[in-house]
């Protein structure tokens, strides 16, 4: 039995539909995803399976049963979002035990789950801390902790890191799940960051307008996406305009620009119109492989720590993105020269031309 | 152009109440430079901003543009103008309205305002959107209105607190570009403050590292890059791991380090002695992993604990036996053709060029590095 199920769901604002007939399911101890721009509606999901928002459709299931008249606080649930909650005036051990006090566990009930708590998330020796003591990843992670001390076993988390620095961000991520799997908790973490999304799911839903498009793996999403605009989306593409030739062996030839290449199969038919994705990372500069191969000027070339970033001109106002890890040993091209992009045949997907035009369908 | 700098700051000090926000800073900007002020929260990066702009006077030190003293200018005669972190685009006004009502409120001619505000227009390409209100623009064209809204009164610095830090990750990441594009085709002089190592280096002709209110580092992305100056430094710019150990061998250049259930590595330092506690640093993308290592020395062997992708490369945990858990970035083309299957035995590697060592901090290295 899936822990939360969430069926035919529909939020309306002023007629608007936030969040238009969504089904989704959670399983036990899964950490799950929603991404999408801002004002796709995931937030409004979320309070809907807390309880903070009441859905005009649909159903909400936890543990196998409806949510329908049920208040915020009996749906054992934790919520953290990005406004870190902790009381001011109280000290981090005290913060931690306010829940399960409030709850009426016995003192020493009480004790042992804030032991642990601040054990789990590396903060014992800050236990006499107040908030302002302790910096802002540290309060993020108390403010987990706090949320998890009575007893949830479910958690919603809304943009928890989106407040933090940049590389504490990049650090929680870790901590968030090494906690959520360490406790056997079940998660649901609504983010705009792609990368952090994939850091720290097990399964990414993609949410677009009120719909959710597509959901998945993190590897399957990025290398295999269904959907155009989670290749967009989710990091970084090559978008390029192109028509089909036909298809043979499991692969479609397709034309773009100059170039005839081969992609894994699609199902766009000989003669039409198409889109073709490759990710600027899985793309070579004058390497070996030759199975679909590009040539064009080096337009220009920047550092970016690990990685290089080309931008070739494959033709009129077509070009290709490039990322090239910095630890590649060979020679790489520099500026003005002319240079030979090739890659692999399935890593080149392949997509019918969205009806409303190309910015239509990758923007929002 | 001349030759000055364009901005120049000497020994500038900064208090509010008991919190030290710059400590002596001292910094020049050339002109035409894009300068990407990097720190984490609290290091005093938008206290310098604000300085610069005339939001702030310093306590002690002078702020030169083009040359002459102007801590007892206004803001408005400094000939730089600070874009705020939302864009503060007045929502009742059209995009042309917005541009022209900082030329207007300088008291400009009508039939000078409406030729300048055009040619603005026209030279981000918006000509067709004047008459658009901010909240039917994309975040990309609010962004371009309010950088030539900046432009419009004549200013030639720019000084950008966290542009891109209210946006969507996907967003920002295209904006980025934009950004450094705008601020060349315009031949500014850019400071840009932000808390993203990652957009520093792919934006900052050059980097100032703040710390505590004083600069910590300050060189080109790529100095900042492979050659980190601190322990600090080095943690903050770019994912590493970071190794404790003790000296047990002092060459040229090199040294030996034992670390704890781990095994020995030779790491790139100088000045070192024998028995000296050290960290050694060492970047995740040059922690390859490997099934049969040719090399004889920093080899570590372990189980693959973890494979994750994280888009253009996957961060692998391997777990050296009763030691460290090493995280090693693998690209993922590379990773694709070449699988690392979870529960391999396997080995890191990694140049003892690649592997930095430094002296071990007084305070300790989590207070030093301030992680989590």
């Amino acid at each position: 039995m899936p822990r939360v199920e969430i069926s035919k769901m529909t939020k309306r604002f002023n007629g608007f539909a936030a969040v238009e007939d969504v089904t989704m399911f959670v399983d036990d101890k899964e950490y799950v995803s929603i991404i999408g721009p801002s004002g796709c509606g995931k937030t409004t999901l979320l309070r809907c399976v807390a309880g903070i928002l009441r859905q005009d459709e649909g159903e909400v299931r936890i543990n196998g049963k409806s949510m329908k008249d049920e208040p915020i606080e009996e749906r054992g649930v934790g919520y953290v979002f990005q406004d870190i909650a902790l009381f001011p005036h109280m000290a981090l051990w005290d913060n931690v035990s306010y829940g399960p006090r409030a709850k009426g566990a016995p003192p020493r009930r009480t004790r042992a789950i804030a032991i642990e708590m601040l054990e789990m998330m590396n903060l014992s020796d800050r236990q006499r801390d107040f908030p302002h003591q302790l910096s802002g990843g540290m309060q993020q992670k108390a403010a987990v902790a706090r949320a998890v001390a009575p007893g949830h076993s479910l958690m919603l988390f809304d943009e928890p890191l989106s407040m933090l620095d940049a590389r504490v961000r990049s650090a929680l991520r870790f901590e968030l799940r090494r906690i959520v799997k360490d406790l056997g908790l079940t998660a649901i973490h609504v983010t705009h960051d792609q990368e952090e999304a994939m850091a720290i799911s097990d399964r990414i839903f993609v949410m677009r307008k009120g719909i959710i498009i597509e959901s998945g793996r993190p590897s399957d999403l990025y290398f295999r996406p269904r959907r155009l605009f989670t290749a967009y989306f989710l990091g970084e593409s090559n978008i390029l305009p192109g028509r089909v030739l036909g298809s043979e062996g499991g692969r479609t030839e397709v034309f773009v620009g100059r170039f005839a290449l081969r992609a894994s199969e699609g199902s766009v038919k000989e003669g039409e119109r198409a889109v073709v994705v490759v990710r600027p990372e899985l793309v070579e500069l004058d390497g070996e492989q030759d199975e679909n191969c590009l040539t064009g000027k080096v337009r220009s070339r920047t550092f970016e720590g690990p990685f290089a970033r080309y931008l070739i001109e494959i033709g009129t106002n077509l070009f290709l993105k490039v990322k090239v890890p910095a630890r590649r040993g060979n020679r790489l091209p520099e500026k003005g020269e002319i240079t030979r992009a090739t890659f692999r045949w399935e890593d080149l997907l392949i997509y019918e031309y969205p009806s409303g035009g190309l910015n239509t369908e990758i923007g929002w | 152009m001349s030759a000055l700098p364009r901005i120049e700051l000497q020994g500038v000090s900064k208090r509010f109440d008991r919190i030290i926000a710059l400590d002596n800073v001292s910094t020049h900007i050339d002109d035409g430079e894009y300068l990407c002020v990097l720190g984490p929260t609290g290091s005093g990066k938008t206290t310098l901003l604000r300085s610069i702009a005339g939001l702030v006077s310093p306590d002690e030190g002078s702020i030169l543009i083009d040359g002459a003293r102007v801590n007892d200018l206004p803001p408005e005669r400094r000939n730089a103008t600070m874009m705020p972190q939302n864009y503060a685009l007045f929502p009742h006004m059209t995009a042309w309205e917005n541009v022209a009502y900082g030329l207007r409120s300088k008291g400009a001619s009508s039939e000078v305002i409406a030729k300048r505000t055009m040619d603005l227009f026209q030279r981000v390409r918006l000509q067709d959107w004047t008459g658009a209100y901010p909240n039917q623009l994309s975040g990309g064209m609010q962004q371009r209105v309010a950088l030539i809204r900046c432009l419009a009164s004549g200013a030639r610095t720019l000084l950008l607190d966290e542009p891109l830090g209210a946006l969507d990750a996907r967003l920002r990441l295209d904006l980025r570009r934009h950004l450094k594009r705008f601020a060349k085709r315009f031949g500014l002089t850019v400071i840009h403050v932000t808390h993203d190592q990652s957009e520093a280096i792919s934006l900052g002709d050059r980097i100032l590292l703040l710390r505590h209110g004083r600069v910590e580092q300050a060189g080109t992305p790529r100095q900042m890059y492979f050659k980190p100056r601190t322990v600090f430094a080095a943690s903050f710019v770019g994912d590493r791991m970071l190794f404790e150990g003790v000296v047990t061998e002092v060459r040229p250049e090199y040294v030996l380090v034992e670390i704890p259930r781990a095994g020995n590595i030779v790491a790139t330092a100088q000045g070192m002695d024998k028995g000296e506690l050290v960290v050694v640093t060492v970047r995740c993308e040059s922690l390859r992993i490997s099934t049969n290592s040719a090399h004889e020395i920093n080899r570590l062997k372990g189980t693959v604990r973890e494979v994750r992708p994280l888009g253009p490369y996957f961060r692998c945990a391997v777990e050296v036996p009763r030691g460290p858990t090493i995280y090693s970035h693998v690209p993922s083309g590379e990773l694709l053709r070449n699988p690392v299957n979870v529960g391999s035995e396997v080995e890191v590697e990694f140049s003892p060029k690649e592997a930095l060592a430094y002296k071990y901090p007084e305070k300790g290295l989590a207070l030093e590095v301030e992680a989590l």
